[in-house]
């Protein structure tokens, strides 16, 4: 796997001109500057995600994007956890924002991905401060995995929440990750429905869930 | 024609064959817990005993759901009785085997043939509240999966216990990447 973001094609079939036009006004609005950092392996996936990282890299000049191997860089590895790949952690410039994707966010989780571009490029929606409150209560780490199919807009839904909860409160990690191609983790967790949630590798919280619900579940941990 | 989702089981009373006895049924019997109530033309047919032969495997698993089987079809409860004393593969039904002579419950259901005495291969899962939370009506000749009906029952529970906000997933490796599509765009 080519490891250069020049070294792929620029443009993603994925992202239809209709789309682009839909993601540009949204990433006019960052303000800061973001830093697409994905993990790729020889798979199709990682071939396909890579394209759609330089595509969506290229709609704004607040966004780059950078390749690497697994085992390349130990420290990227366990913070995007590499033994998912195509993995992508989405960084405030050099620093990591602690929003991850696993997987291409296709189908509706475009809409987290963007929700997570807008958290570290400080663009997204302020939150009202009982929100921001309930989040500041969350006082041990958390790792947030959510588990999704790409058809799924309650998964999109709850993947913005986690994110936007990981990139308020520096002791959550918030993991999207399309379940279809993790087979294992379908089996682990015995997946039949989705969205489906693994907090910390072993509680389990089924269903969507609100702001305001998720930020009480983890504040009880 | 009107659906039957939502509606709620009515008053009844029937006698049924359960584990070598008869005993009286009611509504009140099909509260409180999950129930399948499972319609079959007639006792002492070919297609009936496979359909009940495979509910009788699956037993374990509906019940370990806190569900409950009623099988029911247009005999006696004497003729389930007969039945199960002829046949290796009824006497190893373990769940309540009623019987509705008088159409009553079938008339309920909406599946009595009325000319033939029968009922046809009706399915229905009822929610602890006895609600119809789902159904399915099938031709004489066509059976039923009891392995399928086992998943809808935990799908229903999922739902019961956890409200609508789930999709139901269906994996399917290599799979191409879904289109994107910002719909949700409002969120942002």
């Amino acid at each position: 796997m080519p490891l250069r973001p020049e070294d792929h094609p620029a443009k993603s079939p994925l992202i239809a001109p209709e789309l682009e036009d839909q993601l540009k006004p949204l990433l006019d609005k960052l303000s800061a500057p973001v830093t697409l950092v994905c993990v790729l392996d020889e798979g199709e996936k990682s071939a396909e995600m890579a394209a759609f990282v330089n595509h969506i890299a290229g709609l704004s000049p607040q966004l780059s994007c950078k390749f690497l191997a697994p085992g390349e860089d130990p420290g990227t590895d366990e913070a995007l956890d590499a033994s998912l790949l195509p993995a992508t952690g989405i960084y405030a410039g050099e620093a990591f924002g602690r929003m991850v994707f696993h997987g291409v966010p296709g189908g509706k989780e475009i809409t987290g991905f963007a929700g997570a571009l807008l958290n570290a490029g400080s663009a997204a929606k302020p939150l009202d401060k009982p929100t921001l409150k309930d989040i500041a209560k969350i006082k041990k780490p958390v790792d947030i995995r959510v588990c999704v199919s790409l058809a799924c807009h309650h998964c999109a839904q709850l993947v913005m929440s986690a994110q936007r909860v990981a990139w308020e409160n520096p002791l959550v990690t918030a993991h999207m990750i399309d379940a279809n191609l993790y087979p294992e983790l379908v089996a682990k967790y015995q997946i039949q429905r989705v969205p489906l949630t693994v907090v910390n590798g072993d509680k389990t919280i089924p269903g969507g869930k609100t702001m305001a619900e998720l930020t009480t579940l983890l504040a009880k941990l | 024609m009107p659906h039957m989702i939502g509606k709620q089981l009515e008053p009844f009373s029937v006698m049924g064959y359960h584990q070598g006895e008869f005993k009286p049924f009611t509504q009140q019997d099909l509260l409180g817990h999950w129930s399948v109530v499972f319609f079959y033309p007639a006792d002492f047919t070919f297609v009936c005993p496979t359909e009940l032969k495979d509910l009788a495997e699956q037993y374990q698993g509906f019940q370990a759901e806190g569900c409950e089987i009623y099988s029911v079809s247009e005999d006696t409860h004497f003729v389930h009785k007969a039945w199960a004393d002829a046949s290796d593969t009824i006497k190893a039904v373990a769940y309540p085997m009623l019987g509705d002579p008088a159409g009553a419950l079938a008339r309920q259901f909406g599946v009595l043939l009325e000319e033939e005495g029968q009922a046809l291969r009706g399915t229905f899962l009822l929610d602890p509240d006895g609600k119809i939370v789902l159904y399915e009506i099938h031709d004489l000749g066509i059976g039923r999966s009891a392995g399928e009906l086992l998943r809808k029952l935990q799908a229903a529970k999922f739902v019961h216990e956890h409200g609508d906000q789930v999709c139901p997933a269906h994996w399917h490796p290599g799979e191409e990447t879904l289109t994107p599509s910002l719909d949700l765009v409002g969120l942002l």
